[in-house]
């Protein structure tokens, strides 16, 4: 197949970002339900913990959506 | 004069066809979604089409592929627009009756080059392109779905996993927002600059735009992004029933990994410029992300079909649009041809619009129950 009818590079480039942004968004906001889910089971002696488990969530949130708004302002950009 | 009525006439088919593939991907988008329960299906319908109109502003990358890329532009004439146009939305109106979700821009594209053949034979079809940014993406883009939806649930398994369910389903339905919204924005990045290329194509046939470079006007970008928006409104809820219900029966957590994979898939590669069919890599992230928890939990003979659908596309789209140009030069060379067929489209297409309406379900009805609306 000639390097016209294919280019490898920019399908290469197709499949890193998708796998990359795909899995990486999932894992983010998995990251964040898990931490608003363990900060919704700490009682009320438990103020650090919760706060940690807090601090996740929203760490989780951010990256997520950060990661997708970036992806969509690199695609209008092009 | 004559040459105006046939611009006319093509825009408004090129507008009908956005509507049709609107229409026929609302599943697409929100089949997930409502299968979950994340929204009710009206707000989640509503939601998409806004962000499918947005989308359509993002990019013009596949608009320059979709015009410049499988065939000759400067051997582009109305009549061959106007009847590669018919081949798409005959097949996407065949394929929403059968509750199939195949691929609107194959359609497009088969349809396109169907006529072009029939016109001018097959020298003036760019075989490398069409194989390069058509074939072989279609080919790459569910397995690449597939396995980014596989990936990323197989993780959210691992990390959630041992959490209440209950707490987890009420965060992942907030994060299926998110990404089902992503999603039809990237659907309407993509679809709607499909129409735009081939608009764009018609003027450039009638010399209102130069054939050398590729500007895409802005009213072409505003039509295309509202016929698709109204197309993805008026919603087919044969093709979310399948999308929703017959391939896997998805939980939350599924349903925001195969948004999430079909998402970065879709823009990704209309990044790259390939115009690639969002019901492809839709259909293959709800596939993996079911796959990934029990192969036996995808349903192989519905996803058989699928599969059918997509390889009978290029060539049945090709076909019909082949036919539609030669019925139309039967007429002779002038508006007569593209008159008569597109009054007769407009009146099949205001009966499937009429039917839809009449059939879209009340509020608190669930779309995807037997008995439920068409």
């Amino acid at each position: 197949m000639s390097a016209t009818v294919l280019d490898l590079g920019k399908i290469a480039g197709v499949v890193v970002v998708s796998l990359g942004a795909g899995i990486s968004v999932s894992a983010l906001f998995a990251m964040a339900v898990w931490g608003a889910t363990r900060a919704g089971e700490q009682g009320r002696g438990e103020r650090s913990r919760l706060l940690a488990y807090a601090g996740l969530a929203l760490a989780g949130i951010a990256g997520s959506l950060g990661a997708a708004l970036y992806g969509v302002i690199l695609l209008a950009q092009k | 004069m004559q040459g105006n009525i046939v611009l006319v006439i093509v825009i408004g088919t090129a507008i009908a066809f956005d509507f049709t593939n609107g229409f026929h991907d609302t599943a697409n988008v929100v089949a997930t979604v409502i299968s979950t329960r994340a929204v009710p299906p009206r707000v989640a319908i509503a939601f998409a089409a806004l962000l499918n109109f947005v989308g359509a502003f993002i990019s013009l990358k596949v608009a320059t592929t979709v015009g410049q890329g499988f065939v000759a532009s400067t051997q582009v004439s109305m009549t061959i627009v106007f009847a590669g146009l018919i081949g798409a939305i005959a097949w996407n109106l065949a394929t929403w009756y059968l509750g199939l979700p195949s691929s609107s821009s194959h359609a497009l594209i088969g349809g396109l080059v169907g006529a072009m053949i029939a016109a001018h034979g097959v020298s003036a079809i760019n075989g490398d392109g069409l194989l390069g940014k058509l074939i072989i993406p279609a080919v790459i883009a569910p397995v690449l779905a597939f396995v980014t939806a596989a990936g990323a649930i197989t993780i959210i398994y691992r990390i959630v996993g041992r959490l209440r369910p209950g707490a987890v389903n009420r965060y992942f339905r907030l994060g299926e927002l998110v990404s089902g919204g992503l999603l039809a924005l990237s659907h309407g990045t993509n679809d709607a600059q499909k129409t735009m290329g081939i608009m764009t194509l018609a003027l450039i046939a009638h010399h209102n735009l130069p054939s050398t470079g590729f500007h895409v006007p802005v009213w072409v970008v505003v039509s295309a992004g509202s016929a698709i928006a109204l197309g993805t409104f008026s919603g087919g809820w044969r093709i979310i029933r399948t999308m929703g219900t017959r391939i896997i029966k998805m939980d939350t957590a599924q349903g925001f990994a195969a948004q999430s994979a079909g998402a970065a898939v879709i823009l990704a590669a209309s990044g790259a410029g390939y115009p690639l069919s969002t019901t492809h890599v839709i259909s293959g992230g709800v596939m993996g992300a079911g796959a990934a928890k029990r192969l036996s939990a995808v349903r192989w003979g519905v996803a058989g079909n699928i599969v059918f659908a997509w390889m009978l596309t290029l060539p049945a789209a090709a076909l019909i649009g082949a036919l539609t140009y030669g019925l139309a030069r039967a007429f002779g060379a002038g508006a007569l041809g593209p008159l008569v067929i597109s009054a007769s489209l407009l009146i099949l297409l205001g009966a499937v619009f009429i039917r839809g309406l009449r059939k879209r379900p009340r509020a608190g009805q669930d779309p995807l129950v037997a008995g439920a609306p068409q």
